[in-house]
């Protein structure tokens, strides 16, 4: 069952706060959601409509948009992998599949141990470093199966 | 031209005048040029993304989209000129990318919007030799629509649909892109009131009738133009059909009545045209079982009977239950037989009070639209008149019309409105009575009593004040008691209020409500409301039954057995009678008591004129053949049985001339008038009567107040358990008010039994604050669910609710 | 006198000529009832419903060639098919289709309009008999679809009735 949490009933005052419109308030609440669960359900589909006066099928509908929200469990760490023109020529399919079968996941799936998600993303504008990876917040650039070892098990 | 609000543009060399605002391919419209489209609609609204109306438009750099373009001064457009056909056809050649060529299959084949214009504006050879996309064939969106997702070219006429016209937002595009998709939040059944319009919208063969389905091609139906029988709103429907069988029902625009759209209830509640429960036969009950007669004779035979009982016992005993869902020749032709020929006023077709007329103007839907404020009063329409519903949203999501609400309970509407005041149950009287104060001289009535506060009452009577024009939309039906003529007071204060324009829409539920009254089915009115001496009203017939002194009761289309206050009281009441006459389509509980049955044909095989709400008399056509005789036919046998001047009527439309000689207020109806839009009818007269004292409710010391609420989809003789629409039946429910349900100890979902009068019915409690504390509202969720036999038929009735 | 008489008997021996050359000559006539007349490939004459590759009814019931015949005498009725047991490619097939024969007039634009080469028009020519009912040729009789030229004696074409 999603329900909010008076501290992001607060937070959700202050982005609706915001906008002159409710409805812009959407992608903001989105992201908050997915801050704190690591996905969007559609119960918090719901309950984000609520909020803003939105059916959860527009909610659903903007968000489907947006690659970048995740509509299942995902892990701790969310693996974004450019896979764009800079990064691609300078070998991120390979590093892509070294990761997959480094995880022991395929692209777009979840650790066991609910540590690590794979995505393959569009340009995440690094081109200058590519090939690149995010790990939640953070880039990850010039890529190498030596770097990317070493950052995997930092965090693991 | 020096007009401000006319613009001048030239369209393919054509000189056009048009006003202000209009949409280039309106305009185009205007001197007979086509410029092609998909996803606009006029109901709709610009949107411009299928790029199929490009046109040229003379010092722009680039072509434009005609949907999206206003006439600006002094513009010149071409729609044809060799860049435009360039890109008509490049757009085609896109649009036909992904889409598959099973046209001879599609059941949009022959009336294809993307068919035509391929035809009209395509190259006839495609660049794009490469695989089509392999979507989704056939997909259930909902029990009656099928989505084909490889057919679908992305126009967005569905999901606008759902956002701007039915404001459900239900359908919606997902995964917008490349992959973009209609659907529904999580696959849900896309199962709103109005979802079927989504069906006629489609240019494509994307979203097809579930029921219709491969069933026949479009050139083959026979199409009847006809109206929808079930609500007051008598929307324009197509009734096609194809050897003699009913294929498919659709929208048949007259913005006048429906703006174009249908409910699903008249697009898919019609199989009962076919049901096997029909009555087709005629026939007299002899030892228990019943006789086949003829109709002709069985008619001769209820006439004689009934002047017998009158020559025994005097015209007051007896009496003619009609229905709201008769049409006005069948409704009159009744009048005349009971009123005239056999002389009783015994005529009802209502178990509440109504009076014919409004001393203020009498308003039609367009009207909705153009007031600044509407006023609901007892009404709901989403469930009761779904048409009305959708017109008030656009006019509060798109007029910027006020919406103000006084009703009992909670609905589907109080979201769009400004102010939304509920009072307590069965204090109608007193709440209407304070408003009407409040309007007159200042006061807000007692909060105890009504239920709503002070301020609330205060800003419901400023917002009344400032509004320029005030339309006013009722429910009689649900009003208690005398409370009408607190209405009727009302309506006269509000029109006494200086500058402000008002108007009222008598929104009862049935289908021709306001053509019942206004062609006497009343007990103290004849046709076109002059008053007459009272008879007995629906509920004292039963009453007087039940004593014996009423000895026979014709039913027309009417089935007070369930559908009475009363219930089983009811049943006994009629098996009291000498004789009981029935004259219905269906068989019903009230026809199994009958002593002799009439065969009525109803919708799809009937014609004539109803009156729909806003007055307007429309001219239902026949749409199924049958060899059974028109009701109009067997009541003008009764009549001549037993008149010396026997009048011969050949087709319907002499009846509708006798309406227009004898009813006043229906003087310029007639064949020629009503035949395209129909006609609004002349006010009829309104008699004021006094201005009733305010009904004291005794708090009786038992349970709750009752009130039962209305719903569109009831599970009845019109919609069986086999209809396509019986995904929206629900099972048994009881709101309650949270105050009452931890008085009660009751929690969600709990099971509940309302019992009064002697009658039990079990249904889940639903907690919520639909009403005041005090009361309990039970939807009417089917025949055999059985809450009418809670009412008591007194002005409000208590039941007791208790665990289960 | 003897000049006159031979040129009788040479002018005879010509005319003769034509009878005796013919006496040996293949006739252009044939025993009708016994054989029958091998008709050109594009003839028009009765109608056959076609079968694909994988024996399923070309037929979608899509109705152009009811909407097509100039003198309505088709008639189709269509209806759904069962995925698992589809009577014919695609979603639809006709569930009835009937030809009356009789008003026919053999045009050929419902073989025209047919856009699944369903229904075609053969070189069937056949099509006398006593019973007037029994000019609807019904989806039984349609669907046969005979070797080109071979006929029996059955009048429907090459179907017997039941």
């Amino acid at each position: 069952m999603f329900t909010f949490t008076p501290e992001d009933e607060k937070q959700i005052e202050k982005i609706v706060g915001k906008y002159p419109v409710k409805r812009s308030a959407l992608l903001p609440l989105l992201t908050l959601v997915q801050r704190r669960d690591g996905y969007i359900s559609p119960e918090a589909m719901k309950a984000i409509g609520g909020k803003l006066e939105l059916s959860p099928a527009y909610v659903q509908s903007v968000m489907s948009f947006y690659t970048m929200y995740h509509t299942h469990p995902t892990g701790k760490y969310i693996i974004l992998f450019c896979h764009n023109i800079s990064c691609q020529l300078n070998g991120a399919d390979d590093l892509l599949a070294y990761t997959s079968k480094k995880l022991g996941i395929d692209v777009g799936g979840t650790t066991k141990d609910k540590k690590f998600t794979l995505h393959r993303e569009e340009c995440l504008a690094a081109c200058s470093g590519g090939p690149m990876m995010r790990v939640n917040d953070v880039f990850h650039e010039n890529l190498t199966t030596a770097k990317i070892d070493k950052i995997l098990d930092s965090l693991a | 031209m020096s007009d401000d609000n006319q613009v001048n543009i030239t369209i393919n060399d054509q000189p056009v005048t048009v006003p202000k605002g209009t949409l280039l391919v309106d305009a185009a419209k205007e001197v007979g040029v086509e410029i092609p489209v998909f996803c606009y609609h006029e109901k709709l609204g610009p949107f411009g993304c299928c790029r199929m109306c490009l046109v040229e438009v003379e010092k722009m750099p680039k072509l434009t989209t005609a949907c999206t373009q206003t006439v600006m001064p002094d513009m010149v457009v071409r729609t044809e000129s060799p860049k435009v056909v360039k890109a008509q056809q490049g757009v085609l050649e896109f649009t036909l990318l992904n889409h598959p060529l099973d046209c001879p299959v599609c059941d949009k084949g022959g009336e294809c919007p993307l068919q035509d214009n391929t035809f009209k504006f395509g190259s006839g050879t495609t660049r794009m030799e490469f695989d089509r996309a392999d979507n989704d064939k056939v997909t259930p969106l909902s029990p009656v629509i099928t989505i084909d997702r490889e057919r679908c070219i992305a126009c967005q006429r569905c999901t606008r649909y759902s956002d701007i016209i039915e404001q459900e937002q239900a359908l919606v595009m997902l995964n917008r892109g490349f992959k973009n998709e209609v659907h529904t939040f999580c696959d849900e059944p896309y199962a709103t009131r109005y979802s079927g319009n989504v069906i006629d919208i489609c240019p494509v063969g994307a979203l097809t009738n579930t029921e219709f389905r491969f069933k026949a091609r479009s050139w083959n139906l026979d199409n009847a133009e006809t109206l929808c029988a079930h609500c007051g709103c008598n929307c324009n429907m197509t009734l096609g059909s194809r050897t003699n069988k009913l294929m498919r029902i659709q929208t048949r625009p007259n913005d006048l009545v429906d703006d174009g759209w249908i409910c699903d209830k008249a697009r898919f509640g019609y199989d009962f045209i076919e049901s096997e429960d029909r009555l087709l036969e005629a026939g007299t009950v002899v030892g228990g079982a019943r006789k086949k007669v003829n109709a002709l004779d069985a008619a001769v035979q209820v006439a004689d009977s009934l002047s017998k009982i009158v020559d025994e016992y005097g015209p007051e005993s007896v009496g003619f239950l009609g229905s709201a869902y008769g049409t006005n020749e069948e409704l009159y032709l009744y009048q005349k037989l009971f009123r005239s020929v056999l002389g009783t006023n015994n005529l009802d077709h209502k178990t509440y009070q109504d009076t014919p007329g409004l001393p203020i103007d009498h308003y039609d839907f367009l009207n909705v639209e153009t007031a600044n404020l509407v006023l609901l009063i007892g009404s709901d329409p989403a469930e009761e008149l779904p048409i009305l519903d959708l017109r008030i949203k656009k006019a509060v999501t798109r007029r910027g019309v006020k919406l103000a609400i006084l009703n009992d309970q909670k609905t589907a509407l109080d979201k769009f409105a400004e102010l939304s005041s509920t009072y307590n149950v069965g204090a109608d009287g007193a709440a209407l009575s304070a408003l009407a104060n409040g309007l007159a001289e200042g006061g807000a009535g007692d909060e105890s009593v009504t239920g709503i506060s002070a301020e609330q009452m205060k800003s419901l009577v400023e917002l009344i004040r400032s509004g320029k024009k005030v339309c006013v939309v009722y429910n009689p039906a649900s009003l208690t008691g005398n409370s009408i003529h607190m209405l009727k007071h009302l309506l006269s204060v509000i029109g006494k209020i200086p500058d402000i324009e008002c108007g009222a829409i008598p929104a009862a539920p049935s289908t021709n409500a306001v053509g019942a009254m206004d062609m006497g089915i009343l007990p103290d009115f004849s046709p076109g409301g002059t008053p007459a001496d009272k008879g007995l009203s629906a509920m004292e017939m039963i009453d007087k039954a039940e004593s014996g002194e009423l000895k026979a009761l014709l039913m027309y289309r009417s089935n007070p057995v369930v559908d009475f206050p009363g219930g089983k009281r009811v049943e006994a009441a009629l098996k009291n009678l000498n004789l009981l006459v029935v004259h219905d389509m269906m068989e019903t509980e009230t026809s199994q008591l009958a002593h002799i049955i009439l065969p009525s044909n109803g919708p799809g095989y009937d014609e004539g004129t109803t009156t729909n709400i806003g007055g307007r008399v429309q001219y239902r056509r026949r749409g199924l053949n049958t060899k059974n005789l028109p009701d109009w036919k067997i009541v003008s046998k009764m009549i001549n049985s037993l008149s010396e001047e026997p009048v011969e009527y050949i087709t319907s439309f002499n009846v509708t001339e006798e309406i227009s000689e004898k009813v006043p207020g229906y003087g310029e109806i007639n064949k020629k008038s009503i035949r395209k839009e129909g006609k609004t009818r002349e006010p009829v007269t309104s008699v004021n009567g006094s201005v009733p004292q305010v009904e004291k409710v005794n708090s009786a010391d038992q349970g709750l107040k009752l009130r039962v609420a209305t719903r569109l989809f009831t599970r009845d003789k019109i919609l069986s358990t086999s209809s396509p629409l019986a995904h929206h039946f629900l099972p048994s429910t009881v709101n309650v008010h949270a105050d009452d349900a931890a008085k009660l100890g009751f929690s969600e979902g709990d099971e509940a039994v309302l019992s009064a009068n002697g009658a039990e019915v079990r249904a889940k409690v639903e907690i919520s604050n639909r009403c005041n504390p005090g009361a309990v509202i039970v939807p009417m969720v089917a025949d055999d669910q059985g809450v009418q036999g809670l009412a008591g038929g007194g002005s409000v009735s208590w039941v007791e609710v208790k665990k289960g | 006198m003897i000049a006159k008489t031979f040129d009788g008997i040479k002018n005879l021996l010509i005319g003769l000529g034509v009878t005796f050359r013919n006496l040996v000559s293949k006739p252009v006539t044939f025993s009708y009832p016994e054989d029958k007349r091998i008709m050109p490939e594009r003839y028009r004459g009765r109608h056959f419903l076609n079968r694909d590759e994988n024996g399923l009814e070309r037929c979608v019931g899509c109705s152009l060639c009811s909407v097509n015949c100039p003198v309505g005498c088709i008639h189709v009725v269509a209806a759904e098919n069962n995925p698992d047991h589809p009577v014919s490619e695609g979603e639809r097939y006709a569930e009835t289709y009937e030809i009356n024969l009789l008003r026919c007039i053999y045009c050929g634009y419902c073989e025209e309009a047919c856009p699944v080469d369903a229904v075609v028009l053969r070189e069937h020519y056949e099509l006398a008999d006593y019973d007037r009912d029994n000019y609807i040729a019904t989806k039984s009789d349609l669907l046969v679809y005979p070797e080109p030229n071979q006929f029996k004696v059955n009048i429907l074409g090459n179907t017997t009735r039941v």
